[in-house]
């Protein structure tokens, strides 16, 4: 070679602008102070007195309502520039899985926290998203090869496939623009209206097919990457107890996956993010079927909400090195020194009313008491007494997360915690996750995805 | 129709009104303490992602600038609903609009008429730049001076049925703070395509 690369660390990042609220902007915050940058948050007129914000700059980005201030792409990057930040970190929801302004802060000198825009807009299409991760050697859903044409195709993919089978919207998500026929003479139906109801929610009417698996388990694999093709996995979550599509109780390891698969699917799953180009914190998430095996659903190019199950199983910070991978770093952990710990459960407290369809109860805190954190139990929350749970967001208030020698001892020491958790002034998940964690169901591990085990309720919703 | 972003007016006592910024992005070019603002009008430019937009007033707010945010920067950052301006009454200032009217010369040139009698301002300010100026084309809704009558401000616009949509400035008739009666020109003006 006629030249010696100097091989030097990358600077990291002096200041970074935090592009959300809440939880997820006060985990940004601890992580930004662990490596002594400065974090900026942009904030709504509801947010700008939150305790969280306190001693912290700010800059207010607009009213309340999420679409005139957090999804505002054009003003959160001018903020993020105007207040000297050269990062940016999306959190999750809002627009944290938006290509557009993943491109937007890059063209304005503000280095995403985040894969590039390109892999990101490729993941957000469910079929490349599926062929890729086929490429790669993943088990995927059985169905139809791409989008399907006209409702003849979809008529006989779903012969082959066999019923029941579902119609997903190709650029959907959140349950929108989905259709199940549970017999040939539902194919009709169902498309036509999955079609209008793509069109209406996602501009894009196209639809794909797969088999629809309905006792399945929600499994999913922490993945992270840094620029230079370098990857490791974090272990896989099971994620199976939820409500109308949204998690409440995740847990690391998986406890119902064979081993084989496991092993499998995760040197797969790396595989797959070192092909796609995949840079930062990601997660593949698959359907477990009753045939133990794991199939590919969709992968969220972004920090997940549960991402602390993982990182405390593995004693790993996943959102300072989304930080120094985005500032350039090589991955300084491989694959062997990644060793797992025990057995990590964690709970969702939120604040909505479990007896009455898991609706939100907006308030004041009265009362807000977390149990003592320790090695083995960790809070998450940008929650305090006196808080005030607006009606504009989400209702998660905070998560609780406990470390066992394993599930058994886990699920023990959730119990404690839950119990030794007080919250008054709005009714919370808190009794209801005592009653799931507590059941024998959960206990035995005998129960599906979208299910919560042990829970009773009168007035629920029946789950779709 | 005015092009740009409106500013944000929120009353204070005793008929003051403060000015804020309607979005996060760089302000440009404040108006310096004493300058009277009209309704409507453009009064700095605003920044955002490397374009730059006009800054108006709110129709609802005019008045004298009694204070300036930035420390006297050109150009500085603004958070939404960050202050501005700090606008005081004047006398009775109000941002009332009038019309001129116009009729052709026999020379074929366009002459724009003064819609009542008083002292005509073809500036917002001694230290601001004119309204208009020869040469200027001109389209509907375009403020081309003030008109002062009974220590009333109202705002003179080029706009009318029998306008041309857009006209180019050949002369303005009067000097900055002369008398005019009704009728008297204002502007001499040509049609452009």
């Amino acid at each position: 070679m006629w030249y010696k690369a100097v091989v030097q660390a990358p600077t990291l990042f002096h200041r970074l602008f935090i592009a959300n609220r809440g939880e997820v902007a006060v985990r940004i915050a601890k992580a930004a102070d662990a490596l002594g940058i400065t974090p900026v948050f942009g904030v709504s007129e509801a947010d700008r007195d939150a305790p969280y914000t306190r001693g912290r700059e700010t800059v207010l980005l607009g009213k309340a309502r999420s679409s005139e201030s957090y999804l505002r792409r054009e003003r959160v990057v001018q903020a993020a520039a105007q207040s000297g930040c050269t990062a940016l970190h999306p959190g999750w929801g809002f627009l944290a899985e938006d290509p557009i302004f993943a491109r937007l802060c890059e063209d304005h000198g503000v280095t995403f926290v985040g894969p590039p825009a390109h892999v990101m807009a490729a993941m957000g299409k469910k079929t490349p998203a599926k062929r890729a991760m086929a490429k790669a050697g993943l088990g995927v859903i059985e169905g139809s090869e791409g989008v399907l044409g006209d409702v003849d195709e979809a008529a006989r993919v779903a012969d082959e496939v066999g019923f029941p089978i579902l119609l997903k919207a190709e650029s959907g998500g959140g349950g929108r623009g989905m259709r199940i026929a549970r017999a040939p003479d539902e194919v009709r139906a169902a498309y036509a209206e999955a079609q209008a109801e793509s069109a209406a929610c996602f501009g894009d009417s196209r639809l794909y097919l797969e088999r629809l698996l309905e006792r399945g388990r929600h499994v999913e694999v922490q993945l992270l990457a840094d620029r230079y093709g370098g990857v490791v996995h974090l272990g896989a979550r099971d994620c199976s107890v939820q409500r109308n599509h949204q998690k409440l109780i995740e847990e690391s390891p998986a406890p119902t996956v064979h081993p084989e698969e496991l092993a499998r699917t995760l040197e797969a799953a790396v595989r797959a993010t070192h092909d796609i180009g995949y840079v930062g914190a990601g997660t593949m998430e698959f359907l477990l079927g009753e045939d133990g095996r794991l199939r590919f659903m969709e992968m969220n190019t972004r920090l997940q909400v549960e991402h602390g199950v993982s990182e405390m199983r593995m004693d790993t910070d996943l959102v300072t090195a989304q930080l120094r991978v985005a500032a350039g770093e090589r991955l300084w952990i491989s694959q062997d020194e990644l060793r797992p710990r025990g057995h990590v459960i964690e709970c969702r407290i939120n604040a909505e009313d479990p007896s009455r369809g898991f609706q939100p109860t907006p308030g004041k805190l009265t009362r807000f008491a977390p149990p003592d954190e320790s090695d083995d139990l960790r809070v998450d929350t940008h929650a305090e007494e006196g808080y005030v749970v607006g009606p504009h967001y989400d209702s998660l208030l905070a998560k609780l997360l406990v470390r066992g020698k394993d599930r058994e001892d886990a699920r023990q020491k959730m119990l404690d915690a839950l119990d030794a958790f007080v919250i008054e002034g709005v009714c919370t998940t808190l009794a209801m996750h005592a009653a799931v964690i507590g059941s024998d169901a959960f206990a035995r591990g005998d129960y599906f995805a979208g299910e919560q085990p042990g829970f009773v309720s009168g007035t629920e919703e029946p789950s779709s | 129709m005015t092009a740009g972003l409106v500013a944000l007016a929120q009353p204070l006592e005793e008929g003051a009104v403060s000015i804020a910024s309607p979005a996060v992005g760089y302000v440009v070019g404040l108006p310096a303490p004493g300058v009277v603002l009209v309704g409507g009008q453009r009064f700095a430019e605003f920044e955002l992602l490397g374009g730059r937009e006009p800054l108006r007033l709110p129709a609802s707010a005019s008045g004298r600038v009694v204070f300036v945010a930035g420390d006297g920067a050109r150009r500085f950052g603004a958070a939404y609903g960050e202050p501005l301006l700090r606008l005081e009454p004047v006398g009775d200032v109000l941002a009332r609009e009038a019309s001129a009217a116009a009729e052709s010369t026999t020379e074929g040139a366009l002459v724009l008429r003064a819609p009542m009698t008083g002292r005509f301002y073809v500036r917002p300010a001694p230290d601001k730049p004119a309204f208009v100026k020869q040469g200027d084309v001109l389209e509907a809704g375009r403020t081309i001076g003030l008109l002062e009558v009974m220590k009333t401000f109202s705002r003179v616009l080029y706009e009318g049925a029998d306008l041309p949509t857009r006209a180019r400035v050949l002369r303005v008739v009067p000097a900055d703070g002369d008398d005019v009666e009704e009728g008297e020109s204002l502007l001499e003006l040509e049609a452009v395509d």
